[in-house]
């Protein structure tokens, strides 16, 4: 992997002595431009082509800030030491999935569990407006720009002040779940006050 | 789905929207065909609770669907039922579509409708209550609001734009049927194939609520004489009573009805179609025609239109403002040019609808062809694509008037991208001499084309997220500092990357847009 640009065709002039033959390295590139394309031309009075890429953006952006997206925290953030430049860092934390999700049209074994009841807090419908997105085509329509600049501004006040109250709620919901999953799954469970190691799995070798 | 890229462009797509944990457990699917939840996590080597979580919104967002396998319940033990998940090739690829969606429900409907959509789109699955929640978070008339989202939400159902969600644990018989017992010698009437229903037919059939309740906003619960029925279908609350309807709303979850967007999309590029090969009239009448039998449509993809009298497809083009002064002469005259030559035996017509979209999906192949090797390669192909037949390679160069020796050539190279199917005869007569025999195998090709456009599909986006990447930081500078502000109009590097950026952004994604056409073109229509 280190030598990805140099040391090329090295070794190609065997076979007089019975010599392997390396296989020739090759740059590795990712979008290969053999091919030619035809000449192009941005229409930009195409609008239902511009509405049509605004509403994708729109909703690309809401998936990335919503509930669905299932990351992999866990054991990552038990081990986590508050740091004091993390004071003025905002994390943006989702939303739980109980706070939409109707249970009862589930499969059963889905649902099962304590950590599934339907959440009493609110469900923010429009997280992504909190963050401060460029999107490129609504630059590009003229109207109703100061329509949208006021909708906007009303939703971010009424989003802030959710967004205070979730981030509390939050951890006293997450640590809730966590509580079953220690039972549920046969997880390594670091008992010791050692905060400064993370968990190591299968490295017996360095505790002593 | 078979199809390679097919499927590598869908978990592409869920990688996008949900995150990698989700697309592991949705390409597993794919894969691997229906599974459990405990083989699931084997397979995936998640923890059950990410498997869980993952399930949990594929569901929501419709693309996996739950169903317990009957053949479990033949022994007679009363072992643990098993749930598998079947992942949803079709409605992943939707999710490309949703701004199509949105636009039909603007143009067809309102404004406010397609809010609602909108919601349904982002989150799923909703119900009345969520959706009115929804419009009213943040806003300052909350009564007001409440009844344009109840209005537009009944608008949209009637339109059968919005459905009620399937159950979500069907029984369904996996057992696949026996052979029919064969006919009688002597039987002269062919039998026509058909294909053994998929799994996935039979899951999405076993799930699907029956027809009287799919858009219906409440259900049957006895004879109440007060209320009233709008149409066969739908069935609005009476003001009065209100306690069946109220506690439903936060029950009933409803979805976006896909089928009927698609059908939506589908006649649009039928009538589209006819006007571009015969004329305007045409089109009002092919129209008229599919508006007037698209609730009575079984599914998107029929064949032939629902047959109408002649008197019915009249009044119908006669509603229409363009169609007021055809007479029923022109009707009839047009009904033979749109591929309906004679009369049904109950006295009414349907109009061939395969045999547009196979044109459409022709005139799209040999473009290609056109673009990718030429002209001459071209005229053979066309040649051969109508004369649907073997044809010998000289023959094809007389015919398609290319040089002699220039025909094997193009043969090979077409046929080495697949686009022919070659056979070799050898005649032993005089001497031995060996002919190559050439033939356009349509619904192969149709298909090898159809994952070369999910490829080209997947590279697009892999493409246009690079690029959004490579800029991440443009995204979130300020606004005046993108605009050039000095009169000379000098652009500094900043504004030069962002105008860049734009314009590679708006090619990519509307060429995405475009060859979404093509992509339903030849799998949805």
């Amino acid at each position: 992997m280190a030598s990805r640009g140099r040391g090329r065709g090295r070794g190609g002039g065997g076979g007089r002595f019975g010599m392997i033959r390396w296989a020739k390295e090759v740059e590795f590139e990712l979008f290969p431009e053999d091919v030619t394309l035809p000449s192009n031309k941005v229409n930009s009075d195409d609008t239902l082509m511009k509405d049509l890429l605004r509403r994708n953006a729109r909703l690309q952006n809401y998936w990335k800030a919503s509930p669905y997206i299932v990351e992999e925290t866990g054991e990552n953030k038990r081990m986590h030491v508050e740091r004091f430049s993390d004071r003025n860092k905002t994390t943006f934390t989702r939303d739980c999935l109980s706070q939409i999700l109707v249970f009862k049209e589930f499969p059963k074994e889905l649902v099962r569990g304590t950590a599934r009841r339907p959440s009493r807090k609110k469900f923010r419908w429009n997280p992504e407006t909190g963050e401060n997105r460029l999107d490129f085509f609504e630059q590009l329509e003229k109207k109703n720009q100061g329509k949208e600049g006021t909708d906007e501004k009303e939703n971010k006040e009424g989003e802030n002040e959710e967004e205070e109250e979730n981030v509390d709620d939050e951890e006293v919901e997450d640590e809730e779940e966590f509580g079953d999953d220690d039972y549920q799954q046969n997880e390594y469970f670091d008992d010791d006050e050692d905060d400064y190691n993370d968990v190591d799995e299968g490295d017996d070798e360095g505790v002593y | 789905m078979g199809s390679q890229y097919g499927l590598k462009f869908a978990v592409h797509l869920v990688t996008n929207h949900f995150g990698k944990i989700v697309a592991k457990v949705c390409e597993t699917l794919f894969r691997k065909g229906p599974l459990s939840l405990g083989e699931i996590i084997r397979c995936t080597e998640l923890t059950p609770e990410q498997v869980k979580n993952s399930l949990l919104v594929l569901v929501q967002h419709n693309c996996v669907q739950a169903y317990v396998p009957a053949d479990q319940f033949r022994d007679e033990e009363e072992s643990t039922v098993t749930v598998e998940y079947l992942a949803l090739f079709d409605n992943v690829i939707h999710r490309l579509r949703f701004p199509k969606f949105l636009e039909i429900a603007k143009r067809q409907l309102d404004d406010e409708c397609e809010k609602v959509l909108d919601g349904l789109l982002r989150d799923g699955r909703l119900t009345l209550k969520q959706m009115v929640e929804r419009a009213v978070q943040g806003k300052e008339n909350p009564g007001a609001i409440e009844a344009v989202v109840r209005g537009s939400f009944h608008k949209l159902l009637k339109a059968h734009y919005v459905e009620r969600c399937p159950a979500p644990e069907p029984v369904v018989s996996t057992l696949i049927k026996a052979e029919p017992a064969p006919r009688k010698r002597g039987s002269k009437m062919a039998k026509k194939f058909e294909a053994p229903e998929t799994i996935e037919q039979r899951v999405m059939e076993a799930a699907l609520p029956g027809e009287a309740i799919r858009f219906a906003v409440i259900e049957y619960t006895g004879g109440n004489a007060d209320r009233e029925a709008n149409s066969d279908d739908t069935i609005m609350v009476n003001v009065g009573d209100n306690s069946g309807g109220i506690a439903n709303e936060g029950s009933i979850l409803w979805r976006a009805n896909f089928e009927e967007f698609i059908r939506h999309l589908r006649h649009k590029l039928l009538i589209e179609n006819e006007r571009k090969r015969l004329d305007d009239g045409a089109a009002t009448i092919l129209s008229a025609i599919l508006d007037a039998t698209k609730n009575v449509e079984k599914k998107v993809k029929i064949e032939k239109s629902v047959p109408l009298s002649l008197d019915s497809i009249f009044t119908e083009v006669t509603k229409n403002e363009y169609g007021r002064t055809m007479t029923i002469d022109r009707v009839r005259a047009s009904l033979v040019q749109l591929g309906c030559p004679q009369r049904n035996l109950d006295d009414s017509y349907s109009i061939d609808l395969k045999n547009i979209v196979e044109m459409a999906r022709n005139e799209e192949v040999e473009s290609i062809v056109l673009k990718r090797f030429g002209g001459d390669a071209y005229r053979i192909f066309r040649l051969l694509s109508k004369s649907n037949c073997f044809l010998e390679t000289d023959k094809i160069a007389e015919l398609a008037i290319v040089d002699k020796k220039e025909a094997p050539r193009l043969l090979y190279k077409l046929w080495k991208d697949n686009y022919l199917h070659m056979e070799k005869l050898v005649v032993t007569a005089a001497k031995q001499s060996r002919f190559m025999l050439w033939k356009v195998n349509k619904p192969v090709l149709w298909e090898y084309v159809l994952d070369e456009m999910y490829h080209a599909a997947l590279n697009l986006s892999l493409r246009l997220a690079f690029e959004q990447e490579k800029d991440e930081d443009l995204l979130h500078v300020s606004r005046d500092k993108l605009t050039p502000t000095d009169k000379s109009g000098e652009v500094n590097s900043v504004q030069k990357r962002y105008l860049r950026l734009r314009d590679v952004l708006f090619l990519m994604g509307s060429s995405l847009m475009k060859l979404d056409d093509a992509l339903m073109l030849f799998h949805d229509f």
